[in-house]
């Protein structure tokens, strides 16, 4: 079990913060706890910040602070024209009564009436359509018709013309171009394997 | 951000709460299943071809307990070395879909029964016969396609010109290829592209007009990939209205205005005589000149462009600026370099097809790069089987077996002879070409019509205006699936094995000829096409010139009528072995067969060079055509052009890859796509329903903008693969004059928000 010190220089390390930072340093200490407890209690506990990881409707906070600030009001859930906000149930531990995204299932459309909506500020206007992010796509070689010998490219094809996330690596092979991915979900909703080759994970 | 020590304990408490609970969270692991079909397990793989495209894939088809559960690229063909497309990977799955039909089908009082295929061919039998004796051969009529077997249009051809003394056989390559056909025949006096795809790997300029390579011949186009990522030097140019996949290779792009192609290759050849990029050695030696009617001069062809087409010309009428033109000209000529014309339903199903298909034959024939490996002219076919089935078996109107000609005496003699036949109960005049079939179902001068494995009342042009004909006429469907648009007018419909459930022939763009092995039994009482025919031919009388007890016996009585011709095909047990065999084989000796044709030694008729030994002078003709615009353009009253084509995922009607879950997921309907201009002064955007009106028809769409292909302004692209919006009913049918081909690829439209 690490300390607090170790995560501080952890800290450092990765991301090369103000460990000064008051609020950072507060919530790793928070995280720190919560793992103890896990521990002490000898239970498999889904921690809040790392396992369970939702996609959230565009414009979410980060997960922490998204998960203290919605109110669990479900409105945006009710507001999404394609019905593709779910409401977590216990199943999400802590996430329990907030919205998240299957974008596999129901692509996102980015209409961003969900953020119309909101009233708790869990979701927020951004300034440019492509800071709109909600998840990242990966593509499974094992899965992949393409990385299997068949011609395919259909993800490729599905994936907007003004996002273009999807390259095609010496025609064969299609590559997720993550800087310009924003995870709408559009690709698994297409994919022609017989399971899905493309997943669309957390931020 | 805000996250106090309340809300943390706030969600402490609630996930202890869930802990207790006995809730867990975590991703749950993704079932695994064999994506590789090489890993999948089978009782054996049988070598056939795929069912698809005219590239003609080799495919091994792994069989377990009499079922397909896996297909694969056949790593040893060499069309495609073991690739496949989406298409072909999934085509395990056309085989066992709900909606074959396993018992022959009889439309009484207007509803369909099922019947014995005994009581289905007697009614068959009768209607035909009556129509022959009040009407005569010409009520009765047979359209077949580029996808039956070669044994299926031999038979059925010899039923029809051989026996009926009707010429009315055609085939829906009439509504793809025709005008390739008359242009290779018009040129070069034989039918059939001389090059081969070997020629993509000596290529040094691509030059694709009219042609989708990348979803309509996915395993091609991978080719020229490899091609060009081997050799960086390579220049691709795509010359199209419409922006689309293959353009993600292109060096240039030259998006001309749709329908006005024949100005470019007009003033591409006024450039090559201008700057001096002209063979004039090859000219001399292999090639003559034509007016159309009378042989001209090179001086007179020369003059005929000069005035025709210049380049100022050209770039009025189809928008790209004149040095753009004219560096497409030098990059076309450029001396040293090896050229290969690519080009597909672009130009061929147009009013001035044949004449797009002479311009191209033009330039590579004035600038020599033809007849050496890496440089020719090389149309890309459709259908799996509409070379080796139909333009080889001469299953269209005006044609007969092994090239030869319904109008030639001494052509109907030697067939009539080998068929066994009278050859005075021969028609000597050509039959309906098949937009003229059709429209005689509509006025009621066909009577009985047999239409196999194809589906006329969603592929026709202005398909709605042919479908009370097909109500009216006596007509037989031979399908797999039921209903389909066309199987909804019969009044019998045949339930037919479908690909590897019977033993066949496919001949692919390239003059392979390639066997297809059985490997399971077909459903229920569905029959291989072939058999219902040769049944038909006993039960009208006419048994004894139809002995075949096997598909052997029909491929050897078709090979006599290859020989002696310039296209001798393979013997039947060379097919079985070799992994296809490019004809002219001579004198059916042997697996090697023949790469280019009309060049020595590659072809086994041509004793030194280049030869072009199908025209009587043994000159290639180079055409000066007139510039021909489209029948119907846009104009005030319907201001935009429809252009229809395909997406990757699906093939023609979707009779087959609608079958598929994953396809149909990926690409569930049809869809018209816009320029993003085009949309936003019409106020349409993505996923909007849109009604296409033309003068014939309407059909509502929804809307994508730009995505997968960008149209030019002005050009609406859609797909028509899907029967509930159909398409076809809104584009003409206005045909070629000569390869009697209509012009789907342009019609004027206007767009109506719904």
């Amino acid at each position: 079990m690490g300390s607090i010190q170790s995560i501080f220089i952890t800290k450092q390390h990765k991301m090369g913060c103000n460990l000064m930072d008051e609020r950072v340093e507060r919530r790793e200490v928070f995280s720190l706890i919560w793992k103890d407890l896990k521990h002490l209690l000898g239970y498999r506990v889904p921690a809040i910040s790392d396992e369970i990881k939702l996609i959230r409707p565009p414009g979410a906070l980060d997960q922490l602070s998204f998960l203290s600030t919605c109110h669990r009001c479900g409105k945006c859930a009710q507001a999404c024209p394609k019905k593709a906000i779910k409401i977590a149930g216990p199943d999400k531990g802590p996430s329990l009564g907030t919205p998240y995204l299957e974008p596999g299932k129901e692509p996102c459309t980015f209409c961003l009436e969900c953020i119309g909506v909101c009233s708790s500020g869990a979701l927020r206007k951004k300034v440019l359509a492509q800071e709109y992010v909600i998840g990242k796509a990966r593509i499974d070689n094992n899965y992949c018709l393409a990385r299997n010998g068949q011609l395919c490219g259909t993800c490729k094809n599905a994936c907007p013309v003004d996002i273009s996330a999807i390259k095609m690596n010496s025609y064969l092979d299609p590559v997720i171009d993550v800087a310009k991915c924003n995870g709408c979900g559009l690709c698994v909703d297409v994919c022609l394997a017989p399971i899905p080759a493309i997943t669309i994970e957390p931020l | 951000m805000k996250f106090s020590r309340r809300d943390f304990i706030k969600a402490c408490a609630v996930s202890t709460a869930l802990v207790s609970a006995g809730c867990s969270s975590g991703r749950q692991p993704v079932q695994s299943k064999p994506i590789d079909p090489t890993k999948t397990e089978a009782d054996k793989w049988v070598k056939s071809v795929c069912r698809y495209c005219g590239t003609g894939c080799g495919v091994m088809i792994g069989v377990k307990n009499g079922k397909v559960v896996a297909v694969k690229g056949d790593p040893d063909n060499p069309v495609n070395k073991g690739l496949l497309c989406a298409k072909g990977y999934y085509l395990p799955q056309i085989m066992t879909a709900k909606d074959r039909i396993t018992k022959p089908l009889i439309k009484k009082d207007g509803k369909f029964v099922e019947a014995s295929w005994d009581e289905a061919m007697e009614l068959i039998t009768q209607r035909f016969k009556e129509s022959l004796d009040q009407y005569g051969p010409a009520s009765v009529g047979f359209y077949g396609s580029g996808q039956t077997s070669v044994d299926e249009t031999y038979v059925a051809n010899k039923l029809w010109k051989g026996c009926f003394g009707s010429n009315n056989v055609e085939g829906n390559p009439r509504l793809c290829m025709a005008s390739a056909v008359a242009g290779y025949m018009t040129t070069f006096g034989a039918d059939e592209p001389m090059g081969t795809y070997d020629d993509f790997e000596h290529c040094d300029v691509f030059f694709i007009i009219g042609s989708n390579t990348a979803e309509a011949h996915p395993v091609l186009f991978s080719r020229i990939v490899d091609h060009k990522r081997k050799n960086p030097g390579t220049k691709i140019i795509i010359a199209d209205p419409r922006r689309h996949r293959s353009h993600e290779i292109a060096d240039s792009a030259i998006p001309f205005i749709a329908g006005t192609d024949l100005a470019i290759l007009g003033a591409m050849a006024y450039v090559i005589i201008e700057e001096g990029f002209t063979d004039e050695e090859f000219i001399k030696n292999h090639v003559c000149f034509s007016d159309g009617a009378n042989p001209i001069t090179w001086e007179d062809y020369k003059q005929h462009i000069k005035e025709s087409y210049t380049p100022e010309f050209a770039s009025a009428k189809s928008s790209i600026p004149v040095q753009e033109i004219r560096k497409l000209a030098r990059d076309f000529a450029e001396p040293g370099k090896n050229t290969m014309t690519l080009w597909c339903m672009g130009i061929n199903q147009r009013v001035a097809g044949v004449f797009a298909n002479n311009m191209i034959h033009n330039l590579h024939l004035i600038t020599g790069k033809i007849c050496k490996p890496g440089s020719t002219t090389f149309s890309l076919t459709g259908q799996p089987s509409a070379c080796g089935s139909v333009r080889e078996v001469g299953g269209l109107s005006h044609l007969l077996p092994g090239h030869r000609l319904v109008a030639n005496a001494a052509h109907r003699e030697q067939i009539a002879k080998i068929w066994g036949t009278d050859p005075a109960k021969m028609a000597p005049a050509p039959g309906w070409h098949t937009m003229e079939l059709f429209r005689r179902t509509v006025t009621g001068d066909l009577k009985c019509l047999w239409v196999m494995c194809t589906n006329p009342a969603h592929s026709l042009p202005n398909a709605t205006f042919y479908h009370p004909g097909l109500e009216q006429t006596f007509l037989v469907v031979s399908e797999t699936y039921h209903p389909t648009l066309t199987s909804k007018y019969a009044d019998v419909v045949l339930p037919a094995a479908l690909w590897c459930e019977k033993e066949g022939v496919y001949g692919n763009t390239e003059r392979r000829t390639q066997h297809m092995a059985k490997a399971i039994e077909p459903p229920g009482e569905a029959r291989p096409d072939v058999d219902a025919l040769i049944d038909f031919a006993h039960r009208m009388g006419y048994g004894e010139v139809f002995p075949y007890k096997s598909f052997e016996d029909v491929w050897n009585e078709y090979l006599k009528c290859t020989t002696g011709t310039d296209m001798e095909l393979a013997s039947y047990a060379a097919l079985k072995e070799a992994h296809g065999i490019r004809w002219p084989v001579k004198d059916h000796i042997g697996t090697e067969g023949t790469g280019m044709r009309f060049v020595a030694p590659d072809d086994p008729y041509v004793k030194e060079g280049v030869d072009f030994y199908a025209r009587p002078n043994h000159r290639a003709q180079v055409f000066a055509r007139p510039y021909t615009e489209p029948a119907e353009m846009p104009d005030k009253e319907y201001p935009f052009c429809l252009t229809t084509g395909r997406v990757l995922e699906h093939w023609h009607t979707d009779t087959m890859t609608g079958k598929c879950p994953a396809i149909m997921k990926a690409v569930p309907t049809s869809f018209a796509e816009f320029n993003s201009k085009d949309a936003t002064q019409l106020g349409i955007k993505e996923g909007d329903i849109v009604r296409l009106v033309s003068r014939r028809g309407t059909v509502e769409l929804p809307v994508k903008i730009e995505r997968p292909g960008i149209p030019r302004r002005g050009l609406i692209f859609a797909t028509w693969f899907e029967a509930e919006r159909l398409v076809n009913a809104v584009t003409t049918d206005a045909v070629d004059a000569a390869s009697k081909e209509p012009e789907f690829k342009i019609c004027a439209v206007r767009v109506e928000k719904v």
